[in-house]
């Protein structure tokens, strides 16, 4: 502390770890009151399925869906949220699987599918910065990526359910996951329309 | 060269900026006290009004103001300086004595 330069560097050093204090205080503070949000409605109204030319030695089965989402996430924004990542999710399962002969498919027959594995892929997504623009009102949105079928088509497929995420990105912690709304009714997957 | 070197000595010391130990004392327990308290008065501050600005400004004002007041050597900062003894002439003592 004789030296200006000795006092400079002091103050630094204690406004350092005052700030890390501060910041971890914040932090905690959010984590431990992380808010929730009414759950909001998610409905699919309109499930289109072609089969997609991208490669078209393998003729995939593609889908998107058009769908109204009425869901009001400004509960979210508190003092430590920065913005809002806001995703659909898509869950099914694969359809049968059309490449194997169908003797080979059933049970005792050296293939055994005990377990299928389930698809969660993000169709739709956006980013929320602001706590006006939180109030999500969609009707018949269209879905910005594309569903591919694992299993070459869908049809056939167990009927699937759509859901509304949220992540929640705090200016200081950690991130933090939660559902919106969840789509009540489970959809079929209908035939693919000739191109 | 007289000249040179008593500006040299006067710039060196102004950048140095010494201050007297009691000042020393003083500034690093305020320095430990304000920032504590600028981390609690942020934290409450910025809780109740909702916005994390308001308690990053709070502890940027308290550092700032610590910047201001203990780095430069003001004149507060060197109102305890040691007493030094007066000095005396040894060759002229030594001589008298002989």
């Amino acid at each position: 502390m004789h030296s200006s330069w000795n006092r400079v560097s002091t103050i630094f050093s204690h406004a350092s770890t005052a700030l890390m204090v501060l910041l971890g205080l914040v932090a905690a503070t959010s984590y431990l009151t992380l808010p929730s949000v009414e759950p909001g409605n998610i409905e699919i109204k309109n499930v289109h399925v072609y089969v997609s030319l991208l490669e078209a030695y393998k003729p995939n089965e593609a889908a998107s869906l058009r769908f109204d989402l009425d869901v009001d996430l400004r509960p979210l924004f508190t003092w430590n949220t920065k913005q809002l990542f806001v995703y659909l999710v898509v869950d099914y399962l694969d359809g049968p699987n059309t490449t194997l002969p169908s003797s080979s498919t059933g049970a005792g027959e050296g293939l055994v599918y005990s377990k299928r594995p389930g698809n969660e892929i993000v169709v739709w997504d956006r980013i929320v910065t602001r706590e006006r623009e939180a109030r999500l009102r969609i009707e018949a949105g269209k879905t910005k990526y594309t569903l591919r079928a694992v299993g070459k088509k869908f049809f056939g497929a167990e009927p699937f359910r759509a859901r509304l995420m949220y992540n929640i990105m705090p200016w200081v912690g950690i991130l933090s996951y939660g559902t919106a709304a969840e789509s009540k009714t489970a959809m079929d997957w209908p035939r693919p329309k000739s191109v | 060269m007289d000249l040179l070197n008593t500006v040299e000595r006067v710039v060196r010391r102004t950048l140095e900026g010494k201050i007297d130990f009691v000042a020393q004392t003083q500034v690093e327990i305020i320095t430990y006290v304000v920032l504590s308290i600028a981390t609690v008065v942020a934290f409450l501050a910025g809780y109740i009004a909702a916005d994390l600005r308001i308690s990053l400004a709070i502890f940027g004002v308290a550092v700032l103001g610590l910047l201001v007041l203990f780095v430069p050597p003001w004149p507060y900062l060197n109102l305890h300086p040691v007493p030094w003894r007066a000095p005396v002439a040894p060759s002229l003592e030594f001589s008298k004595a002989e």
